[in-house]
């Protein structure tokens, strides 16, 4: 137990001031609720990975094919780094009570280099600030930053930050959940239907080369959809954190007093409030909602997609303006917005390329934003890795 | 389309074909993964490491240092950290679906026993090879229709060729009218076949306490030695409680099985977007319509999804028999403490675990004798052992499950049990009206 109680009769908005007051003294320390996920990019755990986010590029899936390819060995996706720690702390949230909900609002991952089969890996999360906020409305929210940083075989090859926001419960965000499942009419479904089978595969071994990509090119749209529970579910496994059987999860929520609740179905009053992300039965009839760590890589996964595999995904900032949710569609697309060219601490020059993604449902409303900014190779230019060091913008934008 | 007792009879004759032979059933996933799926035995891509078993224990529900802490486990008589048994399952899944086509046949089937025998402990390093050939069918009239009874047995083996257990596994198939000539029901027939009227139990203030208290109060014996000589019939075992059942408990046995091995077409398992799709339109037996956003390629959640799971005919997300196959063990290893070894463990699932119910389990000592173990060789070995019978309820006091187990016990007189317990080198077929039985534990 923290000793943190609620004063009955005080308004949940004042969970946010508590929350910020309380988080003062995890500021600089390792994020107390992020845990490890896995610890080597095993077949298993990168082909579950590539899985959930419907990746089909045989270079994260096939050995034989990636021994073949530029990087001579079978490679992880870029967001694979999810898996060994996701970045998305709420600060002191779970060791305290409150009624306050949360939901990663932002991230930014940075590569300087690949991760590759058989490559033992470690992450770290701490919590960088927790900040006041108020909506355009002026409802006060609290914002907790995190960073991450990777370790691959021992060497730092990325690094992260996220930020999550948290609101009183009894007040609407962008996230909440209230309109019904969507349904589809037959029409709908097969225009659904259209976009599946037209959608073109990875560009995969053919190079997409930097003097051949203009600024103001789009992308293939991809539809991510109608979310079922076994997109979520698979994305559960993907992360690689541990699941628990009922009895070793109350006794963890003992000491985790902001994430415990009583079951809205059963009474039961040790119900993990983290679990309404993946139930269609606590959560109904509204439904369940991606986590934003798989909006995140399936940002990251169009952009890989579109790229081929001699590009390499240098970083990826992706904004999250609400859910995607149980049985909606996202659908992404994006265009080349920014072109120029870096040089690393070591003298390597990197044909650098910004994609502008934006991810809209069903109802056309924008649920995410995100900006991959991707070193191509170009003619006789393969992609030097790692990136050593800082990178310095050697070419005025072209705009 | 093909009728419904015209599916029926072909799922019965083609299942039928395929008694004694090697099933096709959870073979690793086709190429780029990297086991061959057309071995026999069996490879899996399961690999014990520190790290897996105590993920595998948590996810049990135990959290017995002799799972979770390696220095605890290289302190015992066991001389490292070891996993239980039951984890073969994820070697191989110890009962056969039958046969099987991409629309399916009109059967709901679940999970109706396993009987474990275990030959030795399991550790870090491990891995596995395996056979599952399925034995018996036999279609009988139950009380509420008829039901096809499939029975099989599995070994399973270690890196080094050792047989470390022998599994039979028992899978009941209901038919369900409601398909028609396929495993899928129209969307429109949805519910008119319930097997159940169940809503999630709401708890009473009274219960609450009452299984906080069972959780609360939960004890392990760990290194305490419980010997032979100090155990009589009768005696009772401490009960063992899992709370409300819930999403995440379904998530234990797939967060870790999950890629392991192929759908039983060969293909790749994928569940997720595009992939999944694309899986739906090859095999429709894996797709359903979604009762509420009507899209029709929506994979098979039955167990989990509280809107798919009418299509096994359960008016709720319900658990995976499988887990019922495992979780008791705690019930007897609890008890035994570490100087103990579940040798044999059957557990029969009378009703499914809904969403939302308890399974509160409690074990009795019904005998207690010596048994004898012969190498190959002629050589002999004694054990002390005890039969205990197990009974598992939900927080109706309805019975869920029942089983029986035999478990070796260290003796004052004769030490530790002696592993690994000798045995055959291909162990015959017990068949199902001996191993259900009290008499073979």
């Amino acid at each position: 137990m923290t000793g943190i109680e609620i004063q009955a009769g005080v308004p949940a908005v004042d969970d946010v001031e508590r929350l910020i007051r309380c988080s003062g003294r995890v500021i600089g320390c390792i994020a107390p609720d992020i845990e490890p996920g896995v610890d080597v990019a095993s077949w298993l755990n990168v082909s579950r990975f590539a899985e959930a986010s419907g990746d089909d590029n045989p270079l994260y899936t096939d050995p034989q094919y990636g021994a073949g390819s530029a990087h001579h060995t079978m490679l992880a996706p870029p967001t694979f780094v999810l898996a060994i720690r996701a970045p998305g702390s709420a600060g002191v949230a779970d060791l305290m009570a409150h009624r306050l909900t949360r939901d990663l609002t932002s991230m930014r991952l940075t590569w300087d280099d690949t991760i590759r089969l058989g490559d033992t890996l470690s992450g770290r999360v701490c919590v960088a600030d927790v900040t006041r906020r108020y909506t355009q409305t002026g409802r006060l929210r609290a914002r907790v930053v995190s960073t991450v940083d990777y370790h691959r075989n021992g060497a730092s090859f990325a690094s992260g930050l996220a930020e999550v926001e948290l609101a009183p419960l009894d007040e609407q965000t962008p996230f909440s959940q209230c309109r019904a499942i969507h349904r589809y009419e037959p029409a709908d479904v097969q225009r659904l239907v259209r976009e599946l089978e037209a959608e073109p595969s990875c560009r995969g071994a053919v190079p997409r080369y930097w003097s051949d990509v203009a600024l103001g090119d789009t992308t293939a749209v991809t539809l991510k959809g109608p979310l079922t529970l076994s997109d979520i579910e698979v994305w559960v496994f993907a992360e690689g954190r541990p699941v628990r059987a009922g009895n070793i999860e109350y006794a963890r929520l003992a000491a985790r007093d902001g994430r415990r609740a009583p079951h809205p179905l059963t009474g039961w009053p040790v119900w993990d409030r983290a679990d309404a992300s993946l139930d269609s039965a606590a959560t109904a009839p509204a439904g369940p909602a991606a986590p934003g760590g798989l909006l995140v890589t399936l940002a990251g996964q169009h952009v890989t997609h579109w790229m081929g595999d001699d590009g390499f995904l240098r970083q990826l900032t992706v904004r999250l303006h609400r859910s995607f949710r149980y049985g909606d569609v996202l659908r992404l697309a994006g265009t080349v917005v920014d072109r120029d060219i870096r040089t690393d601490e070591a003298e390597n020059r990197y044909h650098a390329v910004t994609l502008r993604l934006a991810g809209t449902n069903q109802l056309g409303e924008t649920v995410a934003e995100a900006d991959g900014v991707v070193f191509l190779p170009d003619r006789g230019k393969p992609v030097r890795l790692p990136v050593h060091g800082g990178l310095s913008c050697d070419t005025p934008l072209e705009r | 389309m093909q009728a419904f007792d015209e599916a029926l009879a072909e799922f019965i004759e083609r299942s039928r074909l395929l008694l004694d032979k090697e099933s096709r059933e959870d073979h690793p996933p086709p190429h780029p993964a990297p086991l061959d799926p057309d071995a026999v035995p069996v490879p899996s891509a399961l690999i014990l490491t520190e790290e897996l078993i105590r993920r595998y224990a948590h996810a049990l529900g135990d959290d017995n240092p002799l799972y979770t802490d390696p220095a605890y486990a290289e302190r015992s008589w066991l001389g490292s950290q070891v996993v239980p048994g039951t984890i073969l399952i994820h070697v191989r899944f110890p009962a056969d679906h039958g046969a099987q086509r991409p629309e399916g046949y009109p059967v709901a089937n679940f999970l109706s026993g396993v009987a474990w025998e275990f030959y030795d402990a399991l550790r870090p390093g491990m891995r596995f090879s395996s056979s599952k050939v399925p034995r018996e069918l036999v279609v009988t009239r139950g009380r509420q229709a008829q039901a096809i009874s499939h029975h099989c047995e599995c070994f399973y083996w270690d890196n080094s060729g050792a047989l470390l257990a022998k599994a039979y596994g028992h899978l009941v198939h209901l038919p369900v009218e409601q398909m028609g000539g396929t495993r899928v029901m129209p969307v429109e027939r949805l519910g008119e076949r319930l097997l159940y009227d169940r809503e999630p139990h709401r708890y009473t203030e009274t219960e609450i306490e009452k299984l906080r208290e069972m959780l609360d109060s939960e004890e392990r014996r760990g290194d305490r030695v419980l010997n032979w000589e100090d155990v009589s019939e009768g005696d009772e075992l401490p009960a063992m409680v899992q709370p409300p059942y819930g999403m995440r408990d379904a998530l234990t046995y797939q967060a870790l099985d999950h890629g392991l091995i192929a759908a039983f077409d060969g293909t790749r398992l994928v569940r997720a977007f595009r992939p999944a799709y694309k899986r739906c339109r090859a095999s429709p037996d894996f797709a359903r319509t979604h009762p509420v956003t009507g899209w029709p390629y929506t994979p098979y959640d039955e167990h989990e999804d509280r809107f798919l799971s009418a299509y096994r005919c359960q008016p709720l997300p319900f658990d995976f028999g499988v887990q019922r196959a495992q979780i008791p063990i705690r019930l007897l290893t609890d008890w035994a403490g570490d100087h103990g070894f579940v040798h044999r463990m059957y557990t029969s699932m009378r009703r499914p675990v809904f969403y939302g119910d308890s399974m509160i389990f409690d074990g009795k000592v019904i005998r207690k004798y010596l048994t004898e173990r012969t190498y190959d060789d002629g050589r002999t070995v004694c054990y002390p052992a005890v039969a205990i019978e197990i009974v598992g309820r939900n927080q109706r006091d309805e019975i869920q499950c029942l089983g029986y187990a035999t478990v070796f016990l260290p003796s004052a007189e004769s030490g530790q049990p002696r592993l690994p317990v000798p045995h055959a080198e291909r162990p015959g077929y017990v068949p199902f009206g001996v191993h259900r039985r009290a008499g073979w534990y």
